[in-house]
């Protein structure tokens, strides 16, 4: 009988939590979207940009996405948010600057992704297009990229899931996404072990629909009777 | 009798570093005619053809397609490409593409034929190989002599001036060469002008009209089959005929 109450407590307590995570994970969700989309911006415009060679570009580029690499989103994420108003004098709002600094990080990840993939096109396929007129960019547009692209997509969507988590970095600038909301709830029930129990699964279950969506992407794009 | 020359290369010359490839290579192509290009691999052969359509810039030399200089500063290469035809050893199919649109593609994206313009062309020349039932195939369900013949109908379909063949069969089973040969000699009797690189005998006996022997970054000898085949003149030629021969 014991036993039973307690379930019934804890479904209660979760009913009664629900509300307040569902408005978090709203905030998790448009950040890592928003934040995801301005990454492969980002990366896409860097890649291409790197793919091109343009010598003077080439070192802000690779030291932009070696810097990027080598220190942690949280530190970005915190000089960006106090740095700013020092350096420049303006206070932009917390989700903004959150969606600009996760951006700014996977959009360096996204670029080698992207620059890989571009990079494993073979040369033959350039001379091929070259050789039949087209030009640079009609070459990168109709048959590099397409063909680069399918085979990031399972990569990019990887680093979605990725960036999904790294949302939950947020709370340290005060953004209401889901872990921040998690953490209100735990400091006034103290009931941690089920309040990031539910916040756990509720990470896994995007995690698992982006992967789901990844693999339907991936089918979907795949070039027909190609085996890799 | 001048204006009948679709392809003129003067002098030209390529190196990679220490390693002179090409040394002075001069030839002439008139129109309609076939030209087989024989030589040990890393001769060059393949340098030559890529600096004809600039693919490889080349160090010194003119080129002239007709009365349009392919060489120097300040000429739009992509507009002159789009004259020459090229063939590749490994087919260089765009694998996300089926095999018609492998054909449109240059003509609606290079020579921007409307769509429908495009696709009736494409489809003549799938036609002309004989691929018509493959034409909505990817590249990947094809064999290496059906992906071959693909290419040339790629290359056909932009009407080039001049095409362009390095090794075509030289990566395919030795059961598929025929086919891509045979496609190729019917091209030469409807005397398209063609550049050819291969060390198909047979093929250069029966189509060509004039064939070269490259060695060591120049063209040692040239002729009919007839003559380069029966009676080489120049040492290299004969040693190296007699092993391909043999």
């Amino acid at each position: 009988m014991e036993i039973i109450e307690a379930i019934l407590d804890t479904l209660y307590f979760f009913y009664d939590c629900l509300p307040i995570l569902v408005e978090g994970l709203e905030i998790t969700l448009i950040t890592s979207v928003a934040s995801f989309g301005l990454g492969l911006l980002i990366g896409s415009v860097i890649a291409l940009l790197r793919v091109a060679k343009i010598r003077f570009l080439h070192y802000i580029l690779t030291a932009y996405v070696e810097i990027i690499r080598g220190t942690p989103l949280l530190v970005q994420l915190l000089f960006i948010f106090y740095g700013i108003p020092i350096v420049f004098g303006i206070k932009m709002p917390s989700l903004v600057v959150g969606i600009v600094s996760i951006g700014i990080c996977t959009g360096a990840y996204q670029s080698e992704m992207i620059r890989s993939g571009i990079q494993s096109i073979p040369e033959g396929q350039i001379e091929a297009s070259q050789a039949l007129g087209m030009t640079k960019w009609q070459t990168m547009q109709f048959i590099v990229l397409p063909q680069a692209l399918r085979m990031v997509i399972p990569t990019l969507i990887n680093e979605f899931i990725m960036v999904t988590k790294d949302t939950s970095q947020l709370m340290v600038i005060a953004i209401p996404e889901l872990t921040r909301r998690a953490s209100w709830i735990v400091y006034r029930t103290f009931k941690p072990f089920q309040v990031f129990g539910i916040v756990g699964a509720l990470y896994f279950v995007m995690a698992y629909i982006a992967s789901r969506l990844s693999k339907y992407i991936e089918k979907k794009y795949r070039i027909r009777g190609l085996i890799r | 009798m001048a204006n009948d020359i679709v392809l003129r290369v003067k002098d030209v010359y390529k190196s990679y570093g220490d390693l002179e490839v090409l040394k002075g290579v001069s030839l002439e192509l008139r129109k309609g005619e076939t030209v087989v290009i024989m030589g040990r691999s890393g001769v060059g052969k393949s340098t030559l053809l890529r600096c004809i359509n600039r693919l490889i810039e080349p160090d010194a030399g003119e080129i002239y397609l007709g009365n349009t200089k392919v060489t120097g500063t300040g000429i739009d290469i992509t507009k002159i490409r789009r004259r020459i035809g090229m063939v590749f050893q490994h087919f260089e199919l765009f694998p996300h593409l089926i095999a018609l649109d492998n054909v449109t593609i240059g003509l609606t994206k290079v020579l921007k034929l409307p769509k429908e313009k495009a696709k009736e062309l494409a489809l003549k020349y799938m036609d002309k190989v004989g691929l018509m039932d493959k034409a909505y195939s990817h590249p990947a369900e094809l064999s290496g002599g059906e992906k071959q013949r693909v290419a040339i109908a790629r290359a056909l379909a932009m009407s080039p001036d001049l095409v362009m063949f390095d090794e075509p069969t030289s990566a395919l089973d030795p059961l598929l060469v025929g086919e891509v040969l045979d496609t190729m000699e019917e091209l030469a009797r409807e005397g398209l002008t063609m550049l050819i690189v291969s060390h198909e005998v047979g093929f250069a006996k029966e189509a060509a009209d004039r064939v070269m022997i490259m060695n060591e970054g120049k063209i040692v000898e040239e002729g009919p089959p007839s003559l380069i085949f029966s009676d080489p003149k120049h040492e290299f030629t004969r040693k190296f005929l007699k092993r391909i021969l043999h």
